[in-house]
Formats: C-alpha cells, structure tokens, sequence
C-alpha cells in the first residue's frame, strides 16, 4: 500500500499565527507553523483536541506549505480587558483595560500538503475536503480569522520523492535540508515555529525554514522532493 | 440543530463604527485597500449589551460596574446547586460544576465561548485553574463594501481644562461619512454541543445582531441602521458554502466610493451569492432574512429575490424580530 499525498488550498481576509516570546507587541509568524496545521486539519476532520498529536508526529505523516498570496500585514490593535482578578470593572482595581498592538496577516493564501500514514483519515480528510465539509469551523490562527478551503486536485496522489540539482521549489523549505541558491528579484525569509508537540501540548521540536515573501519558488542546488500535479515541494 | 452561515450588512452615516484605541480612536481602516474595519469583538459587544439591556439575558463578560452582577450569581448559584456547598473533594468536580452553572446563566459563553479562570476551595487548598470553551458562533472581522475617507472634526467643549482658567477647551474626533460594513459568521453545530447552545439562543443572537446594531444609541454609534440579515441554515451535517462576505458587492454611479453618503446611492450585488446558493441549493434547508426597506438589491426586487430563492427549492422565511 503506497502512501498517499493530498493538496488544499485554504484562504481568509486575515490571519493571526502568533509567535510567542515577544517582548512588545504581538506578531505573526508569515504562515502556520507546523503544529497549527496539524490542528487545522483536525478541526477538518473534527479530532479532539490533544488526542490528534500521535497522528502528526514526524514518523505517521509528512506536511509541506506553499505561500500562495504574497505575504501582506496589518496593524489591528485591539483593547483587552484585564481580567485576572475577575470579569467586573469594579472588580479590578488597576488599570482595568490595556491597548495591544496586533500584528495580523491580509488576504492570506495558502497550499497545503498532507500525507498520513492512517489511510482512513486520509480518506475521511479528502472526502470532507471535496464536499466542502468541516466538522469545527476553520480558521486561520484564531476564531475570528474563519477560513474557507477547496481541494487543489482532484484525486489523491501516490507519494513518490524524487532528487535533483538546481531545482525551483514552489513550498516553504526547511533550512537545514537545503542549500539555497538566491536568485535576484526574490525576498527571502527565515523563520523558526514549532513543528512537534507532545500530549502535553508541550512543543517537542522547532523547525525553521526559508521561504520567499512574494509567493514565488526558491531555487535550491540539490534535494529531496515530492512531485504532486506540475509543482516540486518539500515536505517536513 | 443545523449548521448556519450568517451573513450581515449594516451602515453607519456620520459617526464611528469602531475606534482603534492606539490610533486617536481613529476609525480602523486598511490603509492599503482604504477599506474600514470593524472588530469581531466590537459586534459581539453589541450583541452581548442588547441581549443584556433588553432581553435580560445573563452575560459572562460584561463591563458594567454592578456589584451584583450575573458571575457573581452564578459563582453564589454554583454553591447553592453543589451539594458540598462551594466545597469540592477535586479541581475537576468544580470545574464541570461551574461550567455547567456558567453555560446555564450566559447566553454570551453558549454563543461565543470563553476562557473562565476558577478560584475555589479543594479540600482545605484554594486551588486556581481555567475553563476554556470555544464558542459555536465566530465572526470574520467586518469589512465595509466601500472605500472610505476619515473626516476629522474639530470643536469646543463646554468647559475649561482646569481651575482657574477662561478658555474653554477643544475637542476632536474622527469619523466616517459613510461605510456599509459586511459580518460573516458561521454557527457551528458541533461545537453547539459543548456549550449548550439552544435553537432559541440563535434567534436571540440574530435578534442582537439586528436590534442591538439599531439600537445602539451612543454618540459615536448614533447613525448605524441594520440593512440585510441573511441565515442560511444547511440539512448536511459540517457542510457550508463559506466565504460569505467576498461573494458580494456594492454599484453605483459616483467615480469614487469615497463620493457615498446614503443607501440609496448604491445597489448591493448578491449575484455571486446567489450562485453559490444555486449550486448548493439541494445541501441547504431554509434561508431566514430580513431586509431594511431602503436597502436595494441590483438587478433583483426583494419580492423577486425570495421568489428566486424559492424556485431553487428552498423554504424562505422573513425573521420576525
């Protein structure tokens, strides 16, 4: 039985993937890292949360991204309300409200990749994907960014890795399995976010990768890569 | 319960429909596209204050300097259901206990979720945690269908900035001419689950939406008129159209959006909506509306839109609010 590779593009106005440790204000990694994907997919597929960590670890599934919109942010800053001491005014005694600055992602696209391993879930995800089914609403970081989604091609795809020297890459890539080869014109990239996590929810591995900011290929001197309808991706 | 998808327009002449409190309280605005945004927390407020004002709806989150307001009752009430009396033998038994109270006082947590922190007493510990619910109900952020332009607007006040002093002070504010703002939302059946959300509360919701946008009578709210409310409700389980709110779109006559001061001056262009709704016409069991008179649909009457909707087979039914 071969293993199967899927595509589905998803979209929204906005999207919000917070990177934590900032010292200021919130900002947005430029697209999902691999932990929210694997949660996204699961509200697809309507999984609990932390019962869906075993399905995506690195040994049952391989993920890949292509950045399908240019990558476009906006400030929108948002009033919280403290409410640590309680959810009434008159229950908090100092400084009651507090203005942070947002980062969000605009008109956000995306392709996504997906092989796992259980071959019945792949079944259930490609059905729910092409009758526009989703068991919890999807959205891209957080609630209020509701997502919509469409399968990319028509049919599940066998996965087959293939190799090549100076080859252009239409997904995201991790960093330490490629030499990138910069070509003018391009924005490039870096970026670290979780890839892994534990029952815990505790994260158990980051990756880092580069990616080009315009929606455009990286060019890369030699790798492994999947071959699914007319483009060349990376899967981690 | 079924799955919903809601889509919502209303306007706002002269006023601000949602300031940005890093910016002078500036109308929000995208300053690439020149469109006006509106939080999805801005519109769940008014909604929440409506059910709360008028409905006498118990609210989770409310701002209101009340020393006996609904948690509290619901923290009391929680203690007089709980047959330890406020004392639990486990984190976990309070937990369920004063979910279960929460979700039976507040419509805004069955509709919206929340994150609720726990303070209680176990055993002889007092011992903290949080409840996190996500609610069935989520908004897009709104966005208006039009570009629009930010009018500063300077004057005096009525008094002076301190004592002593013979100069009354000034006073500024920004605010928009006009903008016709769309909400997406989706209601969602599964998630409904989790926190009791009952048929009744959807009509509640919608009743928020309509009235508790007209009747949001404040300085800088003063002005906005609901317009179009339409619910599509599905008969196939997690199935729904989505992206609501870019199917559709604004004409009129003027060179520049920038020129529009009232409803009438435009027509609303559901035709990619309306497609969409075609398509999946054997997938959806009713849509529920109601339109404002003024509003103006292009190429279509309101009288022929519901009959369109009905040759594609589909119950209508105009929300009584």
């Amino acid at each position: 039985m071969n293993k199967k590779l899927l595509a589905f593009d998803i979209w929204g106005d906005y999207g919000y993937f917070r990177r934590g440790y900032t010292s200021t204000s919130t900002i947005t990694f430029p697209f999902p890292s691999r932990t929210t994907i694997s949660g996204l997919i699961s509200g697809i597929l309507g999984l609990e949360k932390g019962s869906y960590h075993e399905i995506f670890n690195e040994d049952n599934s391989k993920i890949g991204l292509r950045i399908l919109n240019p990558i476009k942010k906006i400030n929108i800053n948002l009033n919280y309300i403290n409410t640590k001491g309680g959810f009434l005014l008159s229950d908090i005694n100092s400084n009651p409200r507090v203005q942070v600055q947002a980062e969000f992602l605009k008109d956000v696209k995306y392709r996504i990749y997906v092989s796992l391993n259980n071959d019945s879930l792949m079944e259930e995800l490609y059905c729910n994907l092409s009758e526009h089914k989703s068991v919890f609403t999807p959205c891209l970081g957080i609630s209020e960014c509701i997502a919509d989604f469409k399968l990319a091609y028509d049919d599940l795809f066998d996965l087959n890795m293939s190799n090549g020297n100076d080859v252009n890459i239409d997904s995201v890539i991790l960093k330490n399995k490629f030499d990138l080869i910069i070509e003018p014109g391009k924005k490039y990239g870096i970026v670290k976010s979780p890839g892994f996590m534990n029952s815990d929810r505790i994260v158990s591995k980051f990756l880092e990768y580069y990616y080009e900011e315009n929606a455009n290929s990286i060019k890369v001197k030699n790798g492994d890569f999947y071959l699914i309808g007319d483009e060349k991706i990376a899967l981690y | 319960m079924n799955r919903s998808e809601i889509l919502f327009l209303y306007d706002i002449v002269d006023a601000n429909p949602n300031g940005d409190p890093l910016d002078g309280n500036k109308p929000r605005l995208d300053e690439e596209t020149e469109i006006n945004i509106v939080t999805d927390v801005r519109f769940k407020r008014t909604i929440r204050d409506y059910l709360h004002d008028f409905k006498n709806q118990g609210i989770f989150i409310k701002e209101i300097q009340d020393k006996n307001g609904n948690i509290q009752d619901a923290k009391q009430r929680a203690n007089d259901y709980s047959s330890t009396e406020g004392k639990y033998d486990s984190l976990d038994e309070a937990k369920n206990d004063l979910k279960n109270c929460i979700l039976n006082q507040c419509i805004d947590v069955r509709l919206f979720g929340a994150t609720i922190p726990i303070d209680v007493k176990v055993g002889k510990t007092n011992k903290s945690s949080s409840v996190t619910l996500t609610g069935p109900v989520q908004f897009r952020m709104g966005r208006s269908l039009n570009k629009v332009e930010i009018q500063h607007i300077k004057g005096t006040g009525a008094f002076a900035s301190g004592k002593g002093k013979d100069q009354k002070t000034f006073r500024e504010e920004y605010i928009l001419p006009y903008s016709l703002i769309g909400f997406y939302g989706i209601v969602n059946e599964n998630a409904a689950k989790e926190t009791k959300l009952k048929e009744e509360d959807i009509y509640l919701l919608l009743d928020g939406i309509w009235n508790g946008t007209k009747n949001l009578i404040s300085r800088s709210k003063f002005g906005q008129s609901p317009r179009c409310l339409i619910q599509i409700e599905y008969n196939e389980n997690n199935f729904f159209i989505g992206d609501l709110n870019n199917k559709i779109s604004i004409s009129h006559d003027f060179e520049d959006d920038k020129k529009l001061r009232k409803i009438s001056e435009l027509d609303v262009d559901l035709s990619a909506l309306i497609s969409a709704i075609e398509e999946n016409r054997d997938k959806i069991n009713k849509i529920n509306y109601k339109f404002d008179s003024d509003i103006e649909f292009k190429d279509y009457s309101m009288a022929e839109l519901i009959t369109k909707f009905k040759d594609f087979g589909i119950e209508t039914s105009e929300i009584n609010l």
